[in-house]
């Protein structure tokens, strides 16, 4: 079964987009809620490249085909686009459940980010590789 | 020419021999002495009132406070007046609001011209100052938000504190002065000061109380923030030494006026 490229594009951006700003909002809303300011810099550091990398290749993307004279519609096979919406939600999920369920460890904040990276490179690099099809494949 | 110099090795060697000897004397003259201090402190120590006397004394001064207040005798619920009073009615007084408002292991120390009273590590609220729940108050373990939204959202921030204080009372003629000695955390703190014991002694007990005896409650406040293994000493706290002991219902019991005025 065939989607539709640009629908499909359109879709995992706003699901990215949606989610990044759910996850900015939950983490400025814990920057406003520290009160030492010299732990504020590096969670930044941490959370920025976790969601900016994968947003800004979309987006950027979206942008360079914007510009392109091409009125041929181009599809790509539905399973590629339930994979990589799947893996998208599923790694914003973990984004998510990492910035909200550090509260419960006794450990220092910028330690539970750093050594969630061990479960979030994995998918991080899944959700990169699928989102490729849609945005880096056949410019 | 030779037997000079045979001679003068021969003194050498007799010098050399007196110089050890008596390096061995002092040696030994000293390790007895040690011994003879042993002894003597063991014939003391099987004398059972010595032992039954005995209080650790304080570091004095005391330890650097974060805030401290005196508390005025007028204002104690006091059952005799002062002219008949004596050290254990001041004590009576002090460890009855402390056990009404929930302290126990009490660690009493001996000090210049009195005593001091210590009470034991409690976690309190940061925001009001209250004591916490029963069921955490005493337990220094970081604490994880209860599973419901308003605890989690209220606890989502990149650093989590738990705060705890450590009163001490003390009391006596002497003018209290704090020493210039910063402590870093909670175990630094404890190691300094020692272990107190639970009772005061009839001996102090039973001292006559003269106007000049002071009361003065010091606040040692600590700040355990998340992921750190000790609780650090704070030198400043929002909260002054009356509101902490008005907040931890201490004072509460042991001069409600005051209480009163100091909320």
């Amino acid at each position: 079964m065939k989607i539709d490229k640009k629908d499909a594009q359109k879709k995992l951006i706003k699901l990215w987009l949606i989610g990044s700003l759910i996850l900015f909002l939950i983490f400025l809303f814990e920057t406003i809620n520290t009160k030492n300011y010299t732990d504020l810099k590096e969670p930044w550091l941490w959370f920025m490249p976790n969601i900016i990398s994968p947003l800004s290749l979309m987006i950027g993307v979206m942008i360079a085909e914007s510009t392109i004279i091409n009125k041929k519609s181009r599809t790509v096979d539905k399973f590629f686009y339930t994979l990589s919406f799947t893996l998208s939600f599923f790694y914003i999920l973990l984004i998510l459940c990492t910035i909200v369920l550090h509260v419960f460890v006794d450990m220092k904040t910028i330690e539970f980010f750093r050594l969630s990276n061990i479960w979030l490179f994995p998918i991080q690099g899944l959700t990169v590789s699928s989102l490729g099809v849609f945005f880096v494949k056949g410019q | 020419m030779l037997s000079i110099k045979f001679k003068f090795l021969k003194g050498l060697i007799c010098a050399g021999a007196g110089l050890v000897s008596i390096v061995i004397f002092t040696i030994g003259y000293f390790s007895c002495s040690e011994n003879r201090v042993t002894s003597t402190d063991i014939t003391s120590s099987n004398n059972s009132k010595i032992i039954i006397n005995k209080i650790p004394e304080l570091p004095w001064p005391i330890p650097k406070a974060t805030s401290y207040c005196e508390i005025n005798y007028n204002s104690l619920c006091l059952q005799n007046s002062i002219p008949k009073l004596k050290l254990n009615d001041i004590n009576y007084v002090i460890k009855t609001a402390l056990e009404s408002a929930g302290f126990s292991e009490l660690h009493y120390y001996e000090i210049p011209g009195g005593f001091a009273l210590l009470t034991r590590i409690e976690r309190f609220d940061h925001e009001s100052g209250d004591s916490a729940p029963d069921n955490y108050r005493w337990t220094k373990e970081y604490l994880s938000p209860k599973l419901n939204i308003l605890e989690i959202i209220k606890a989502l921030s990149f650093e989590r504190s738990g705060y705890f204080r450590v009163i001490l009372f003390t009391i006596t003629s002497e003018t209290v002065q704090q020493s210039n000695k910063m402590f870093l955390d909670y175990n630094d703190f404890s190691d300094f000061i020692g272990d107190g014991v639970p009772t005061l002694p009839t001996e102090i007990g039973n001292r006559n109380f003269s106007t000049n005896i002071k009361c003065i409650a010091w606040i040692y406040e600590f700040e355990k923030r998340k992921g750190d293994a000790n609780a650090v000493f704070r030198l400043e706290s929002t909260f002054s030494a009356l509101v902490h002991l008005c907040n931890a219902k201490i004072l509460m019991y042991l001069s409600p006026n005051l209480c009163k005025r100091g909320v």
